[in-house]
């Protein structure tokens, strides 16, 4: 007896469907939707699906950027424990009242990413080369904020991170802007949203913009106390924020966020390798 | 007899417990649906030239699509849309996009576009991809439910997310060849100068239906009616509407343009344009109905003090076209010319605003004013000139008297703007400044074609009735 839809719909396979299959679906059981399917989505805003000519190239970029660092660390058991089941890819943003959504998870089985059409795979100047970095960046920091949310959701962090910056924390945190956040110690207006978001927020950011760009806030963050009368010195708040993710990582996961030693690279390292190889393979 | 009954008591009693079922269909749902969704997709694999896929976005009307199912999930796709804007859709008549389709029944036999393609740029909920609204796009679809064939065989659909209706044809072979050669855009090209040409020519194309004039818009991708209703009301009515094929093959100079929801106007369904004996009829019920020009427009316009419309701004460079000879080389670029010529190049004319106005010391008041740039600061200043009038019993109004100008600098300027200002009421002047005669004007205040490419908004104008072709139209506010 044929019971309709069941086992899902028979595509014949393409191109495409076969290196997903070869690079995600077998090493890591993971699924990777690009083909449109509302029922993966919200059913009452206007989206469209990926260009196919894009879904390669991008979770090429999503496979080095994410998949390889920790796997480079931690080895291949860690990513398939550990990592979203799916990955649906949206070819627009997602349009709220005064936002757009870049990124969704839902419980660390399925990460959604918006914009995908905005991949550019014939990057032909600079100024194309750095949207590009940025879109990148934008994209790979979604993947690393859900994943780290995942690791957090499994082991939680110290209790302690939550007592670092308690005042900052507020639900109208788009209302906040990134020099506020700064100020009260946070590395992003998202990071005040609750401390499980600036918690992620501090890693994937820190992987995704890197030390140097990091340090450079740091540094903002200091000027500004010298400047102001702020209640607190923010870069000093990071510092402390900084010190218990790097501590969390090593201790829970065993994943260096930086160089341990001259001629070893920490996940920072391996990330930003990935993503400058990722811009530069396009042009 | 105690055993007869007892027997017969256990046989009715079995066959009470017997429950016996007819099957409706001979199938099951599953094998049902399976069949349903293999005949859809079996008749769209069949053609080898294609199909045409007509959709009705709610932002822009209707889009043509040539579609190709290859039954491996793979459709080609060719789009009109570089006709509707080419920076947003440059190309789409001739690069085909290869991309996804699936079948599926969700209620109903469902026709999904999976991956990107040009019906997915109609609906991108990112405004720079096709010039609609943010996180609405041209508001239109890319599932569809199947639902049917209607008098002419096309295939029915409508959409999932908006509702947008689709009509789907199958395409010959010789259309296709047309439709190699760009000939999904060269449609609209066709259209568009066919209608400059005809119906664009006159100023109020009108149709009569039961002795009511009914004023048709047409563009490629939309038609809209207006006429009054019994009580004096402007009722307007709008469809998408999609091209036809007729002039791909060059035969005819324009297809025919197809309502996707017929317009109804007292019962009778308007279904759209159909070129016939060299012109472009009005297809309704089972006639087809020829336009005219009216003349002048079939709705009265609302203008005067506390009404619809209190005045009219005349820039002459944004109303090219709609501003006509006599008026325009007679009347105004005289008064602009002799203004410009009076100021020596110190102020230069920007532009008129004519307006009924209930001035707090003058009461009802015509307001003729005049603002110009002055070189020098940058800036530009405005004066006036005021009217006194009467509106007359058949509607007309009758500017009476003009007042004298109060500042000297005014007064300067008046023989520059002469032909204008006595356009509207003529003043004499003796040597000493005194006014020595009043030649009043009447005038109609009408609607004015708007013959200015990509104007919107109304254009009314002041019809001298003694003169009505040297009319002074601008735009209304």
């Amino acid at each position: 007896m044929v019971i309709f839809g069941l086992g899902g719909y028979e595509y014949e396979k393409t191109e495409t469907d076969n290196w997903l299959y070869d690079n995600f679906i077998v090493p890591f059981n993971m699924e990777v939707k690009y083909r449109f399917d509302p029922f993966e989505l919200e059913l009452n805003k206007t989206l469209v699906p990926v260009s196919e000519d894009k879904v390669i190239p991008i979770m090429n970029d999503v496979k080095s950027i994410w998949i390889e660092p920790y796997r480079a660390l931690v080895g291949d058991a860690f990513i398939k424990t550990f990592s979203p089941k799916k990955y649906v890819l949206v070819g627009s943003p997602e349009y709220n009242d005064e936002t757009i959504t870049l990124g969704q998870a839902e419980g660390g089985k399925k990460i959604v990413l918006f914009r995908m059409n905005w991949y550019n795979t014939d990057v032909k100047d600079d100024a194309e080369k750095q949207e590009q970095l940025e879109l990148i960046q934008s994209m790979m920091k979604t993947v690393h904020h859900e994943f780290a949310h995942v690791l957090h959701q499994t082991v939680l962090y110290p209790e302690e991170y939550m007592n670092i910056t308690p005042s900052g924390y507020t639900s109208q945190w788009n209302n906040v802007d990134s020099e506020e956040a700064l100020e009260k110690g946070f590395i992003s207006s998202y990071a005040c949203a609750s401390p499980d978001e600036d918690f992620v927020e501090m890693i994937s950011r820190i992987l995704v913009y890197g030390r140097e760009a990091f340090d450079a806030q740091v540094e903002e963050a200091s000027a500004l106390y010298a400047k102001k009368s702020l209640q607190y010195d923010p870069a000093k708040a990071l510092r402390d924020k900084e010190s218990i993710v790097i501590s969390y990582l090593k201790s829970v996961w065993n994943i260096d966020l930086y160089d341990p030693a001259p001629g070893v690279k920490g996940l920072e390292t391996l990330v930003q390798e990935a993503i400058q190889n990722a811009v530069n393979k396009t042009n | 007899m105690k055993k007869l009954f007892i027997y017969s008591f256990l046989v009715f009693s079995l066959s009470a417990c017997m429950e016996k079922e007819a099957a409706v269909f001979d199938k099951s749902p599953d094998e049902r649906i399976i069949e349903n969704i293999q005949k859809y997709e079996n008749l769209l694999t069949s053609n080898e030239n294609g199909w045409i896929l007509s959709v009705e976005t709610e932002a822009a009307g209707g889009f043509n699509h040539w579609v190709s199912f290859d039954g491996k999930n793979r459709v080609k796709m060719l789009s009109d849309a570089e006709a509707y804007n080419s920076k947003y859709f440059p190309g789409s008549s001739t690069e085909v996009i290869e991309s996804s389709y699936s079948f599926n029944h969700m209620q109903n036999v469902v026709l999904s576009f999976d991956t990107y393609n040009y019906l997915h740029m109609l609906c991108d909920p990112q405004g720079s991809v096709n010039g609609g609204e943010n996180s609405e796009g041209l508001v239109s679809d890319f599932q569809f439910y199947i639902k049917g064939f209607d008098e002419n065989d096309d295939m029915i659909m409508e959409g999932r997310y908006n509702n947008s209706h689709v009509v789907v044809q199958p395409c010959s072979a010789e259309q296709k060849t047309a439709i190699d050669n760009g000939g999904l855009k060269s449609m609209h090209d066709s259209f568009n100068d066919f209608i400059g040409r005809t119906v664009n020519e006159m100023d109020f194309p009108v149709f009569e239906m039961d002795g009511k004039k009914i004023v048709l818009s047409l563009s490629s991708r939309s038609v809209s009616m207006e006429y009054l209703d019994p009580d004096g009301n402007i009722v307007k009515q709008s469809s998408g509407a999609y091209l036809g094929t007729e002039s791909l093959s060059g035969d005819v100079p324009v297809s025919n343009l197809n309502l996707f929801t017929p317009i109804e106007i007292n019962g009778v369904p308007f279904n759209g344009m159909v070129y016939s004996d060299g012109k472009y009829m009005v297809s309704v019920g089972e006639n087809l109905l020829d336009f005219k020009d009216n003349g002048q427009s079939v709705f009265p316009l609302d203008f005067g003090i506390g009404r619809e419309y209190s005045e009219i701004e005349i820039t002459p460079e944004d109303l090219e076209g709609t501003i006509r000879e006599p008026f325009l080389s007679d009347v105004l670029q005289k008064s602009i010319d002799g203004f410009n010529d009076f100021h020596g190049g110190a102020r230069v004319f920007r532009y008129f605003v004519l307006s009924f106005e209930d001035d707090e010391d003058e009461g009802p008041i015509f307001s003729f004013r005049i603002t110009y740039l002055t070189v020098s600061t940058g800036k530009s200043y405005s004066y006036y000139h005021y009217y006194t009038f009467v509106e007359n019993e058949d509607g007309s109004v009758t500017f009476t008297s003009r007042k004298p100008s109060s500042s000297s600098s005014k007064k300067n300027s008046e023989e520059a703007l002469k032909p204008f200002l006595d356009y509207f009421c003529e003043i004499e002047y003796d040597n000493s400044g005194n006014i020595v005669k009043t030649t009043p004007k009447t005038f109609n205040i009408r609607y004015a074609p708007n013959k200015t490419p990509g104007l919107s908004g109304g254009i009314g104008a002041f019809y001298p009735v003694d003169n009505e072709e040297c009319y002074c139209p601008g735009v209304l506010g």
